[in-house]
């Protein structure tokens, strides 16, 4: 199991998250296997503490989940609203800004400009 | 379920989350263990070692907790505000129960007015067991009803004492002042349903306002404090 910093986790899961609901509904064990898969095991939670911010998004109105029965046992499958959309888009931005400004300091090219 | 997810929902409860949002973490969390041991046990490992696997892999118990606790929109209303929830709302929907009573009685009188052919010498001994029922409840068990809601609410909110104690004495107070009186009509007189406050009579030969507010606590706090006692004994507790 990779290990995480969680002072530069913060933001990163709630992304990764809204980023692969964009195309399929999943449920909890689906989510965290795609986000070790998707990031080769640099990004891997605690994998029982995605519930709790699945419910949060959820209750913010950014997804939206159903429950389920497949193959005998009872799943609840998460999806992406219209407002998840919205968030998505805008977290994508940030953070592309945000690496950008990282990797001109890294490269020692000068100061960033905010983001 | 393993014995952990007992200790991790008693551990939210007490941490105030609320109890629908502790039951469907608890739920999810075993789903996702089920799936963890399928895959370790698909990878060749033993019951035993497939087990440890899935729950490291599941995270350790204080960080499930904490992730859930630190977010304050799944703390249940009797965490967030346990004085409104404990001192303030009992009264007031005991109040309005007493209102709905009192307007299901004018209601059901009318409707009996309106389709008996009663005269109005026989109302009295139609309607007095009914009249007297009626007070009876009003005035002596809807709010021990209502004292015990309050205390099974707090039993299974995990709620620390002194708020659903201090809610019962409220309600106890509010509960021996509040009378609602049934007056019959009389030879042709109209009869009478009013709200006001008196002493009135409660069970055990108990009467005046100490007497009642004596009656409705020691009928609520009992068995609340008895329970309460119970499950502080006897909380689950790890095997270690």
């Amino acid at each position: 199991m990779g290990s995480t910093n969680p002072a530069f986790m913060n933001g990163v899961p709630e992304l990764l998250i809204l980023r692969l609901l964009r195309s399929r509904e999943m449920y909890g064990y689906e989510i965290v296997q795609a986000i070790r898969e998707e990031t080769d095991d640099v990004v891997s939670l605690g994998e029982g503490v995605v519930y709790p911010l699945l419910h949060a998004l959820e209750r913010g109105g950014a997804l939206i989940s159903r429950r389920a029965v497949v193959n005998g046992r009872s799943r609840i499958y998460y999806a992406l609203s219209p407002r998840g959309a919205s968030r998505l888009t805008e977290l994508t931005g940030l953070w592309s800004r945000l690496t950008q400004a990282l990797q001109q300091v890294m490269k020692g090219d000068g100061y960033a400009e905010g983001v | 379920m393993p014995r952990e997810f007992d200790l991790l929902r008693e551990r939210l409860l007490r941490a105030g989350v609320g109890g629908a949002e502790a039951r469907r973490y608890i739920a999810e969390l075993g789903d996702h263990l089920d799936d963890l041991l399928t895959e370790e046990r698909q990878a060749g490992r033993s019951p035993a070692e497939a087990h440890s696997h899935a729950m490291q892999r599941l995270g350790d118990a204080d960080a499930l907790a904490e992730a859930m606790i630190a977010r304050r929109e799944f703390r249940a209303w009797s965490a967030r505000a346990p004085a409104a929830t404990y001192l303030v709302a009992p009264p007031v929907i005991l109040a309005v129960t007493t209102a709905l009573w009192m307007a299901a009685l004018v209601g059901a009188v009318t409707w009996l007015r309106g389709h008996t052919a009663w005269g109005p010498e026989d109302w009295p001994a139609r309607i007095r067991p009914v009249a007297d029922g009626a007070a009876w409840f009003s005035n002596t068990a809807l709010s021990v009803l209502l004292g015990w809601g309050l205390a099974a609410s707090a039993i299974r909110a995990r709620a620390p004492l002194m708020w659903p104690m201090l809610g019962l004495i409220v309600l106890a107070v509010v509960g021996a002042v509040l009378q609602v009186g049934v007056t019959l009509p009389v030879g042709g007189a109209p009869g009478e349903i009013n709200l006001g406050s008196g002493p009135g009579g409660a069970p055990f030969g108990l009467s005046g306002y100490w007497g009642r507010f004596a009656f409705n606590f020691a009928a609520t706090a009992t068995p609340y404090a008895l329970v309460h006692l119970l499950r502080a004994t006897y909380r689950p507790r790890s095997q270690s």
